[in-house]
């Protein structure tokens, strides 16, 4: 994965309380100026939905589940 | 109704993805306490029956939280694997004025069953491309302990030294979770002299040392040895041989190298990471 995925992922999904906007504002941004969060899965194989989980970023995680990113990753 | 059964699909699958190693989201949050994550998941259809990485489902971690909120501290059961009679080996006194002072490995401290765990692990993983010149004749597999299992495997490791030995090993003991496997299967694989980078955690902690847990024997070569300098030539501080279920840890800043591995010790085989 290019590692401007990589910040896009950890921006989005994980690092949401370091910055001023809500994770919400981000994720809708990303995805607003085209970026493919779904597909996107940093070394560790997590993606958006599993970062915002671990993190415990519940309005993160209800805003992707309610996008129903591409199930392409799912084993 | 076709539409609306594809978007239940996927909504269950994004709630049921797994990470490497076999982590779910469900697992994950519930390891860390996440409670209200969980009923997000299982609400957008999650299986929260499944297993995790530790071979645990959710519901065990919930128990166990809630245990702890429940029992006076002496009374909350270890989830921790009790190490069966660890050992601290001091390399470098910790009253050295080295950037390796303190540096040390265990033996004994994490037990066969925890290795055969990490050796079933390792074999889920897939394995990184080789990126770097600089990785030398090694590949590495990524692993995130999103659920905590290796981590306090490796803190009751070092705690259970600490205790036994009354040393203080050079670190808290306790892990990032972001580790890597490293596995040399070819003759002449090790690495020059070096010294390695710190993570910082999101609580704005930075790791202190390098731990390295060997899962596989090397008769001969594939030592780490710690060196008095980076530049050589440098005195050899100390040199570990591999042993499966040696802990060695060392201050990031200590320069050190990996000799090299020759055909009679292949496969060498070993999960790295940092520690607090």
């Amino acid at each position: 994965m290019c590692s401007l995925r990589r910040v896009t992922l950890s921006l989005a999904a994980a690092s949401a309380h370091h910055g001023t906007l809500s994770p919400q504002v981000r994720l809708e941004a990303l995805i607003g100026v085209g970026f493919d969060l779904s597909g996107a899965l940093d070394e560790y194989g997590q993606n958006a939905v599993f970062l915002s989980a671990a993190y415990g970023h519940s309005a993160a995680l209800r805003l992707l589940l309610r996008l129903g990113l591409s199930a392409g990753e799912c084993r | 109704m076709a539409i609306f059964m594809a978007c239940s699909y996927v909504l269950v699958c994004l709630a049921d993805t797994r990470s490497h190693g076999g982590s779910t989201a469900a697992c994950a949050a519930a390891a860390r306490g996440h409670t209200k994550v969980l009923a997000l998941l299982a609400e957008a259809g999650a299986d929260v029956g499944a297993l995790g990485s530790a071979r645990l489902a959710p519901v065990e971690y919930v128990l166990r939280h809630a245990l702890a909120t429940i029992l006076q501290p002496g009374q909350v059961p270890s989830w921790q694997p009790v190490p069966p009679e660890p050992r601290l080996v001091r390399l470098v006194p910790p009253s050295s004025l080295h950037a390796g002072a303190g540096a040390c490995y265990i033996d004994g401290g994490v037990s066969e069953s925890v290795c055969v765990a990490l050796d079933e692990l390792y074999s889920s993983l897939p394995m990184a491309a080789r990126a770097r010149c600089s990785q030398g004749l090694n590949d590495r597999s990524y692993y995130c302990d999103a659920e905590g299992w290796v981590v306090n495997a490796l803190r009751a490791a070092v705690l259970g030294a600490a205790r036994v030995s009354g040393e203080s090993p050079p670190c808290e003991g306790e892990a990032m979770v972001q580790m890597r496997y490293l596995l040399y299967a070819e003759a002449g694989g090790g690495l020059p002299p070096h010294v390695d980078l710190s993570r910082t955690r999101r609580d704005g902690r930075t790791s202190k040392c390098t731990f390295i847990l060997y899962l596989t024997d090397c008769t001969v070569g594939g030592e780490t040895v710690l060196l008095q300098r980076l530049a050589q030539p440098s005195r050899v501080l100390a040199a570990v041989t591999p042993r499966r279920g040696r802990l060695l840890i060392f201050p990031h800043l200590c320069p050190h190298l990996a000799r090299e591995v020759v055909a009679e010790g292949l496969p060498k085989l070993l999960l790295r990471g940092e520690m607090l």
